[in-house]
């Protein structure tokens, strides 16, 4: 049971009229419940016994009453325990006050009245607080003295409690409005920083500024460390972090990559829901993120994700020092913060995309200006070196390159040869060599042939070829750091490469490479069609040539097979014809003038393999000395004054035939040397061309000069001799074989007499005596020469031969013709001369019967010392 | 200038006449050899072979016609040179 407060008549002091007065004041000055309480205290103290003054309320929404305020008398006692709330929510529900001592009630508010008795209390007095509006809880007083509250005070403190009811009502609605306030303060700052943000989106077109920009504005809002953007890749299936902000001390870093199920952001970009992790120390989902998030101290984290209207883009990570940090509000803004850049992600992935794509537009622009450029070079110029020319004009506005090159091959002999256009000084520079079919490469520019892939090197790589290619050491003088070699290729041939090469470090990348590669596909046509030309062109000058000579040995008064002759003198030299015509060697035919030299060497060519090409001549003696490179070489188009245009030379005329070099002991000493390369390795270059052009010729060359002796003189090179002293051939003078002369003579004057329409039968025994008699030092075409002046003179059908004239010839003959003009030599010189001659008279042979020895009056042995002291070699 | 056979016509029918134009050469005089064979094996066989018209004739051909010359078969206008040159066939004993 409890005590109920009595009904008072007495009416208030003045004293306690004044202090309601006062507390009347107080209500109005003090908005702040605690200031408030403590005021009233210090008021009531004057008019009301009291230690202890506390204030419970009702929280409103649930059913209890919270102690709110307390204050005492003594100070020691404001840190009491919660009062229990069993009597307070009696007053609070009956609206009635209790005024009672602790000892008389305790079992009713057991509770309430144990803290009363622990703070030393013995009297209560609790009065409902209550408006003319609502229940707001209940006054408390409390005093050590037991009996302190009469019903006069109580009637009092119920005067009290209704002015306090009003001012704890007035300080609730003012504490309700001041905290709307801040709310809607908050709200406003947070409104005001979306609103920043959205600015700063804007503003920004650079999304890692962008991102920095933010993370110095979120803070005011949402504390963190750490805040970073994580993308989803779709083609990796990963997420990875893009931008970051965070303590330069971090170990995370952007471009750091997890897949999308090991990593809280793949969560929140798979679910769209925010994750948070209060303490990650305790967290023991995503292992690798937290183990990197424990390594950098991060205490709390929190993803949210990253998506715009249009897409799911990724996640917004943040995270903090300090342990449970983050609660539902900064999720719920961060979460519109992520919104925001996730307009301004998917803005500037369109933009980069839209950037990606013009880019590419441009690069396909160009890319086919260029093809079409090259194309047009293409078809406009079929001369190799023009094309190229024309190709690197266009390589030059698409590609940075100080250097282009093209390297042909030549399929048949697997060797390639390397151009190079300096664009600076306009210098060229050729490489040969070979082809390696291992793709092991001796030369940078190969390579591309060999593997028929592109190919790119370094500086480094240079060096490491250049103790063996030119071609790397030009290069690497040139100032070249990065060189690159894409194969021409053409129904799965290899033609060459195009080469490109740069002084700066910047190498060449994929871009450059499939650019390239396509335009060597265009160039790979263009160097097929040149080299079709070419040949085309080549074929067309040699079919001309080959005409012109097919058409003189047409006008040739006698075929070349007609030799005449039964003696055993020109049967040897016959036998040694069948002999070598067959083999491919270079053969020196020797003989005096009018012995038949050509129609030796076209012997020799009928009986080669070689008889269905063409046997080309040439007279060394005939062309100037200046001319005559011209002639065996052939030149370019300008490649000396009048050299108006192409032409092809003696050695390409006769390629898989044979060139018959007559008078070749006039081919003047400085162009030896070509002819010996030619011989040698079959090749040569054209006057004014860098191209080595191959040929396939036998070499048949005719002289009536002792060689050797020019040797001797310094007057013919002795490695040229002995090249072409191969197989000497030697044709008897007329004088060797005078029973020849019969046979010849019939055949010269039936030959005549049917072109001058004569019939003649014989010919006088006189005549023919004295003719075989003659020493015909113009040997067989002085001969034909004497009989044709015959056939002319005579009339019937007897041969007329004017033997004075013979005779005087003869004379003549024995002055002009057998007597070599005087030369003054030394003794030595004179000996060698006359062993030699003796050793050409008997074909070489020393030793024997008819030998040299013999002709000489000398052994064998001192013949051979002295032929040996005077350098004479002579073989048969 | 190659070698030209020709069967000339003749009008008593008697003799059967081959003409030889050009240059003779082995192989083309022994297919005047074949030819001549052939006439040869027919009945009543005679025979004469033009030369006039050789312009150059090998001494292995030679040999041909001193063979041809030997069975009977008549050589007609041989030129001083083709002349010689048979004479010297005939001396060597080539056929």
């Amino acid at each position: 049971m409890y005590e109920s407060a009595r009904k008072v008549e007495t009416q208030p002091s003045s004293q306690q009229y004044r202090t309601l007065l006062e507390v009347s004041e107080a209500i109005v000055f003090n908005r702040e419940l605690s200031a408030l309480f403590k005021d009233l205290a210090g008021l009531l103290h004057r008019v009301a016994r009291f230690d202890y003054l506390w204030l419970n309320l009702h929280d409103g929404a649930g059913d209890s009453l919270h102690l709110h305020v307390i204050e005492a008398t003594d100070p020691a006692t404001s840190a009491a325990p919660l009062p229990a709330q069993d009597l307070a929510m009696w007053v609070w529900q009956n609206q009635r006050p209790v005024v009672t001592s602790i000892t008389s009630q305790a079992e009713q508010w057991p509770d309430y009245y144990q803290w009363a008795q622990q703070l030393g209390m013995n009297s209560l007095c609790v009065l409902p607080l209550t408006t003319a509006g609502r229940r707001l809880g209940s006054l408390g007083f409390g005093c050590k003295q037991p009996g302190a509250y009469d019903s006069r005070e109580v009637d009092f403190l119920r005067l009290v409690a209704n002015q306090v009811a009003v001012a704890v009502d007035n300080a609730l609605n003012y504490e309700r409005a001041l905290a709307a306030q801040q709310q809607l303060s908050r709200e406003r700052d947070r409104l005001g920083l979306l609103l920043e943000i959205s600015e700063s989106i804007a503003s920004h077109r650079d999304l890692g500024e962008m991102f920095r920009d933010l993370g110095q504005r979120l803070p005011g809002i949402v504390p963190f460390d750490y805040i970073n953007l994580l993308l989803h890749d779709p083609e990796r299936e990963v997420m990875r972090l893009h931008f970051l902000v965070a303590p330069e001390s971090s170990t995370i870093r952007p471009g750091m990559e997890l897949p999308v199920d090991e990593t809280s952001a793949g969560l929140v970009w798979k679910t769209q829901q925010p994750f948070m992790v209060e303490d990650v120390t305790a967290e023991t989902r995503f292992p690798k993120l937290m183990s990197q998030l424990r390594e950098n101290a991060i205490q709390s984290y929190c993803t949210v994700p990253l998506t715009s209207a249009l897409r799911r883009l990724g996640a917004m990570s943040f995270g903090s020092l300090r342990r449970r940090i983050y609660q539902e509000p900064e999720i719920n803004f961060m979460r519109q913060v992520a919104r925001q850049v996730a307009v301004a992600v998917d803005n500037v992935l369109h933009d980069e995309s839209a950037r990606s794509a013009q880019e590419q537009l441009t690069h396909e622009r160009d890319r086919m200006r260029l093809l079409l450029e090259v194309n047009n070079a293409v078809v406009s110029h079929l001369d190799l070196d023009e094309l190229f020319t024309a190709v690197s004009a266009c390589l030059r506005k698409v590609i940075q390159h100080d250097s282009s090159g093209l390297v042909l091959c030549d399929q048949e002999t697997g060797w390639f040869r390397v151009h190079v256009l300096h664009f600076a000084r306009n210098e060229s520079f050729i490489e040969e060599g070979r082809i390696e079919s291992d793709g092991c490469m001796k030369s940078p520019a190969a390579v591309a042939v060999s593997t028929r892939k592109p190919a790119v090197f370094g500086e480094e790589d240079l060096k490491a070829m250049a103790a063996e290619s030119p071609c790397a050491q030009y290069a690497l003088a040139e100032g070249v750091k990065a060189f690159c070699s894409v194969p021409l290729l053409s129904h799965d041939r290899a033609l060459g490469a195009l080469t490109v090469a740069r002084c700066e470090e910047e190498t060449f990348g994929p871009k450059d490479i499939e650019l390239l590669s396509e335009v060597v596909k265009q160039i790979a046509i263009a160097v097929e069609n040149a080299q079709a030309y070419r040949e085309i062109s080549e074929l067309k000058d040699k079919l001309a040539k080959e005409k012109l000579y097919l058409e003189e040995e047409v006008r040739t008064e006698y075929s070349f097979a007609e030799i005449v002759g039964h003696s055993e003198t020109l049967k040897r030299t016959l036998k040694a014809v069948e002999t070598v015509a067959p083999t491919d060697s270079v053969v020196l035919i020797q003989g005096e003038t009018g012995t038949g030299k050509e129609l030796i060497a076209r012997a020799i060519h009928n009986l080669s393999a070689r008889r269905e090409r063409t046997l080309v001549k040439l007279n060394c003696a005939a062309i100037p000395s200046g001319l005559l490179e011209s002639e065996l070489f052939g030149h370019e188009k300008g490649a000396f004054t009048g050299a108006i245009e192409r032409r092809i030379g003696r050695f390409e005329v006769a390629h898989k035939g044979t060139l018959f070099l007559d008078e070749v002991g006039d081919i003047p000493l400085e162009l030896q040397p070509k002819l010996l390369r030619v011989l040698q390795e079959q090749e040569f270059e054209r006057l004014g061309s860098s191209r080595t052009v191959r040929t396939d010729v036998r070499l048949i060359a005719a002289t009536n000069r002792d060689l050797a002796q020019m040797v001797a003189d310094n007057q013919f090179r002795a490695d040229l001799y002995y090249r072409l002293n191969v197989f000497p051939v030697r044709i008897p003078p007329l004088r060797e074989r005078p029973e020849d002369i019969p046979l010849l003579v019939a055949y010269f004057v039936q030959h005549h007499a049917r072109r001058l329409n004569k019939r003649i039968e014989s010919i006088p025994e006189e005549a023919m005596n004295a003719l075989q008699r003659h020493t015909w030092a113009g040997n067989v075409r002085e001969l034909e020469n004497f009989v044709e002046r015959a056939v002319i003179v005579t009339r019937g059908t007897r041969l007329q031969i004017s033997l004075a004239e013979l005779k005087a010839e003869t004379v003549a003959n024995v002055s002009d013709k057998i007597t070599p003009p005087v030369r003054l030599v030394s003794m030595e010189e004179m000996e060698r001369t006359h062993i030699e001659e003796v050793l050409r008279h008997t074909g070489g042979q020393v030793g024997g019967a008819g030998g040299a020895a013999e002709i000489l009056g000398l052994p064998v042995s001192t013949l051979r010392s002295r032929m040996k002291k005077l350098g004479i070699r002579f073989s048969r | 200038m190659p070698t030209r056979i020709t069967h000339v016509g003749d009008p008593a029918g008697a003799t059967r006449r081959l003409k030889v134009e050009g240059t003779l050469t082995l192989a083309d005089a022994e297919l005047l050899e074949g030819i001549c064979n052939e006439l040869c094996a027919q009945a009543d066989p005679c025979i004469s072979v033009d030369l006039a018209d050789i312009t150059f004739l090998d001494s292995e051909s030679a040999s041909v016609l001193c063979r041809l010359k030997g069975r009977g078969i008549s050589l007609d206008g041989l030129d001083l040179f083709v002349r010689k040159v048979v004479e010297l066939a005939e001396e060597n004993g080539d056929a």
